[in-house]
């Protein structure tokens, strides 16, 4: 491999360092030819990452932009209602500081509202018992549905015995990838079988099956 | 979403998108940031649309936007992340809006990469799908497979090499 090649795999699959972007930087400034050939590769494999990444699909990207629009639109009404409830009360000055506090408080939790509609409360489990469960909830993603991570990673959206909706990442299984569709584009109704089990300090749930309910 | 001069922004939205995320790369985004910055381009597109004229290229006023998107993201430490070097960038940017037009063929061009793919040894074609489908990094896919991230990316180097000499040639038939 040419040093330019060696630049750009770390470019397009690994971490590279200030000074390696600097000197790729510099060999695509002193050639342009290099430089629309690196313009090419970044052009090709998008389009590759495009057509093969689930959550890059047109459908996923058109749900998040609606998402988002609808979240715009919704912004200035919210703030608002939120800053007249607040001039309506007449708060006596030593308790400005408290008031200050419960607002943010509601405007934190109205926000969890605005962006999940339906009213679920996002955490992540961590009190699930280890062992064997069977679940009826929903497949989401945590970047395309829920919008809490970077990248994509399935979950399992229920609600526990006591009521509480409740999230938890289904373990890394290659098996599962036939139902990409239904996390990236859910949330899509579902019933799992399988073990929570404990990973790097958190627990997810091991699926043994899953019946994607029509 | 509402109409754009009785133009549907849907479908504009749906015709653009992958020309505009492709372009939005090829200016030196972050991999993981380029469907975010795409979305801001069609939410300022969608707020200003009425300063859009329906005569013009609604692609070329998407790019326009986009451009200055990326810019303004070397401009704005905090969120400088989402390009992987304001030099390289730089660089991008100054290749000029030409150059910048996105694939005209860019169904084509995928479907010639299908059809070079599928020629790639079963191993390869592996590697191409966890690093594509699943967006692994070539650290995560090492540690997988018992090798080293520069072993990986050499591979998957190699891989991109014979793809594109395949899509070069295949491509070049066609043409004739």
């Amino acid at each position: 491999m040419t040093r330019y090649e060696e630049l750009l795999s770390l470019y397009l699959d690994g971490d590279p360092d200030e000074a390696e972007l600097n000197e790729l930087a510099g060999m695509l400034r002193d050639d342009s030819e290099l430089a629309d050939d690196f313009r090419q590769e970044l052009l090709i494999w998008e389009a590759w990452s495009q057509a093969h990444a689930p959550e890059r699909s047109a459908d996923a990207f058109m749900a998040a932009l609606h998402t988002r629009v609808r979240a715009q639109a919704d912004a200035p009404e919210f703030e608002l209602s939120v800053t007249e409830k607040l001039k309506k009360q007449k708060s006596p000055f030593l308790f400005r500081p408290l008031f200050a506090i419960a607002a943010a408080v509601v405007i934190l939790l109205s926000l969890n509202v605005l962006f999940n509609p339906s009213g679920i409360d996002g955490g992540i489990v961590a009190t699930a018992e280890a062992g064997p469960v069977h679940l009826h909830g929903e497949c989401v993603c945590m970047r395309c549905t829920l919008q809490k991570e970077k990248r994509c990673g399935k979950a399992i959206r229920y609600r526990n015995e006591h009521g509480t909706i409740t999230i938890i990442r289904l373990a890394r299984d290659p098996g599962l990838r036939q139902y990409n569709k239904c996390f990236c584009k859910g949330p899509t109704d579902v019933v799992v079988d399988g073990r929570i089990v404990e990973e790097n300090g958190e627990k997810i749930l091991q699926a043994t099956s899953l019946t994607i309910e029509e | 979403m509402s109409k754009i001069h009785n133009l549907d922004f849907d479908a504009l939205v749906r015709e653009h998108q992958a020309g505009l995320r492709a372009f939005i790369r090829a200016l030196g985004a972050d991999e993981a940031w380029v469907d975010d910055l795409a979305q801001e381009v069609f939410l300022v597109a969608y707020r200003k649309q009425a300063q859009f004229d329906t005569e013009a290229d609604f692609g070329k006023w998407l790019r326009g936007i986009a451009r200055r998107q990326v810019m303004g993201e070397r401009t704005k430490a905090a969120r400088r992340y989402r390009i992987m070097h304001a030099g390289i960038s730089d660089i991008l940017l100054s290749l000029g809006v030409d150059k910048h037009e996105p694939e005209p063929n860019h169904d084509r061009v995928v479907e010639t990469m299908k059809g070079c793919v599928e020629k790639l040894k079963q191993q390869q074609r592996e590697l191409l799908r966890s690093r594509y489908e699943e967006g692994r990094r070539a650290k995560e896919l090492a540690s997988e497979q018992a090798s080293t991230a520069a072993a990986i990316r050499k591979q998957l180097q190699r891989i991109r090499m014979t793809v594109r000499k395949c899509m070069e040639t295949q491509l070049k038939r066609v043409e004739i």
